[in-house]
């Protein structure tokens, strides 16, 4: 697990990939900080993070869609599959190498606590309940994009599979904007990632959204498993 | 060391192996010989575990690859057809992960020497992948499969796309290898595994037709048929040649020396004095043989021989597939 791990991560820096990503969100989470900084109240901070998450869901694909698409592509999988490994840890290298990338950027962000802590002092336990409950969301949808990335030998149709994904998730989360139906709106914020995350931006640890956001990276993690354990029998 | 039974392998409709089964003992060099096509490649994928079989079994030194697989794949080499590399890693750290996956136990940097000595790429070792030339790519992919030392190396088509130096230096790397490795080694070149390999298995559509050794394969076709030159006129030649009871076909083949000497390609009954015979009886016509030997054949005319066709026509089934 480790060797992948850190050929995965490696990988990430040494192709534009992880420096655009990275950009990207540092670029993104700035402008909700300055917002956040006129503002200028501790309450406001959990925005930066918030307000992120629609960005993160059509950002990830930009890590998740060469994990395993590539491989393939290079036939650099028989390598892999050869390899006196079992396929679990292969796997679990791979998405941690991308978590890694993901959390990294995340804790960028103690940089904007800190320069806030100027002003106005954050409350501290806000910003590590955000960072963890943003680790737990991306956490989820890296696993959804490597499943999708395991299926294809094409990075380009694993980044649009999961992008098309992402995509029909921010639109989900305007329905409720749009509609008073009480029953529609339970049911849209129960599987919305990001009606999934709000608990976590009020400043509560909401146990069935850590269930939640689990339970969907295992599953991913799972199946990704078995389809590459399938093309074996294939 | 390695052992294949009733190995078959569909994929949908298409058979790409049939009831495939044979045994390699420790030490020897085995060729995997067949067209395009002919399921080589998937029967050594599935010998390293990348492919299942639809049935049969694969074995490792005693453990099988589906059962046990992370002890059989620690004994296995292998070098795909296109090599598994990353261009964007250079040699060295593509041989520390492939180390690291490996979980090889030796000493690193002694090993790594030693490995790229053998494969000659201590020159690129600090260079991108992506860079190399084909030659060096090839060669990075058997120091791949050398990484950890396994006992078994699986090498598929090794010297494809190589320039005719190169080619020579690789045969004699995988000679070399073979001294202290065992090896199977495909090709669809005949006079390649018949100048590396003590053993030919041949494939053709999925089936094994021949495993034998390499020479003997050009005995059993070759032994009982011969080349005579005798002097004297095509007819007298002829009516001596429809009297031998030992002769069970023959023609002509040309003539020298203005139809004084006659070549003739006789097929032998295989009866033990045949040739002796042949000899006594031209002697005794005073038609003096001139020239009697055992006809020889190249793995090429033997393969098609074995395949049972000519090249087109297997050609024109693989297109139909």
């Amino acid at each position: 697990m480790k060797a992948v791990y850190q050929r995965e991560l490696n990988a990430y820096f040494k192709s534009p990939t992880g420096y655009v990503f990275c950009a990207i969100y540092l670029f993104f989470s700035a402008m909700y900080f300055s917002s956040v900084l006129s503002a200028g109240q501790s309450s406001e901070f959990p925005q930066i993070y918030y307000g992120m998450l629609s960005f993160i869901l059509l950002m990830l694909p930009l890590l998740t869609m060469r994990l395993f698409s590539e491989e393939r592509k290079y036939k650099t999988d028989q390598v892999l599959l050869t390899a006196p490994v079992n396929l679990t840890p292969l796997v679990m290298g791979k998405f941690l190498s991308a978590l890694t990338v993901y959390v990294g950027c995340l804790l960028f962000t103690l940089i904007y606590a800190a320069v806030f802590r100027f002003f106005v002092s954050p409350s501290w336990p806000l910003v590590i309940g955000n960072i963890f409950g943003a680790t737990l969301f991306g956490a989820a949808f890296i696993a959804v994009g490597m499943f999708i990335s395991s299926m294809t030998e094409s990075q380009f149709v694993a980044a649009m599979g999961s992008f098309s994904i992402a995509t029909v998730f921010v639109i989900l989360d305007v329905i409720p904007l749009r509609t008073s139906n009480a029953f529609i709106v339970k049911l849209i914020n129960d599987i919305s990632f990001v009606g999934r995350y709000t608990p976590f931006k009020n400043g509560i640890l909401d146990f069935s959204s850590i269930v939640f956001f689990l339970s969907i990276t295992a599953t991913f993690i799972f199946l990704t498993v078995r389809v590459l354990e399938k093309r074996r029998w294939s | 060391m390695i052992k294949v039974s009733h190995l078959t392998k569909q994929y949908g409709s298409i058979t790409a192996l049939r009831d495939v089964s044979f045994a390699v003992k420790k030490g020897e060099v085995v060729g995997f010989l067949g067209p395009n096509g002919a399921g080589k490649t998937t029967a050594m994928n599935i010998i390293t575990g990348y492919l299942s079989s639809t049935s049969g079994s694969v074995s490792i030194d005693g453990y099988d690859i589906l059962e046990e697989p992370t002890e059989a794949k620690k004994r296995i080499g292998y070098l795909p057809e296109v090599p598994p590399l990353y261009p964007d890693m250079t040699v060295n750290e593509y041989l520390d992960f492939i180390y690291a996956l490996k979980g090889a136990w030796q000493k690193k940097a002694a090993h790594f020497k030693e490995i790229c000595e053998l494969t000659r790429i201590e020159a690129v070792r600090g260079r991108l992948i992506k860079n190399l030339s084909k030659g060096y790519r090839q060669r990075v992919g058997i120091a791949q499969a050398l990484v950890g030392n396994p006992p078994v190396l699986i090498l598929d088509e090794p010297t494809v796309g190589l320039d005719p130096r190169q080619i020579v230096e690789t045969r004699t790397l995988v000679k070399q290898l073979g001294e202290d490795h065992t090896v199977i080694f495909s090709s669809h070149l005949l006079g390649e595994v018949q100048a590396v390999c003590g053993r030919v298995i041949v494939l053709n559509n999925g089936r094994l037709v021949a495993d034998s050794q390499s020479d003997s394969l050009g005995q059993r076709l070759g032994g009982h048929e011969i080349t005579l030159k005798a002097a004297g006129s095509e007819s007298d030649v002829k009516a001596l040649l429809n009297t031998l009871k030992c002769v069970r076909r023959f023609e002509k083949n040309g003539a020298e020396d203005g139809e004084k000497i006659q070549t003739f390609l006789v097929q032998l009954d295989g009866s033990e004095n045949a040739r002796e015979e042949i000899f006594y009886a031209f002697a005794a016509r005073k038609l003096p043989i001139v020239e009697m030997r055992t006809a020889e054949y190249s793995l090429e005319d033997i393969f098609l021989s074995l395949v049972g066709q000519n090249p087109n026509e297997s050609e024109k089934e693989a297109a139909s597939k």
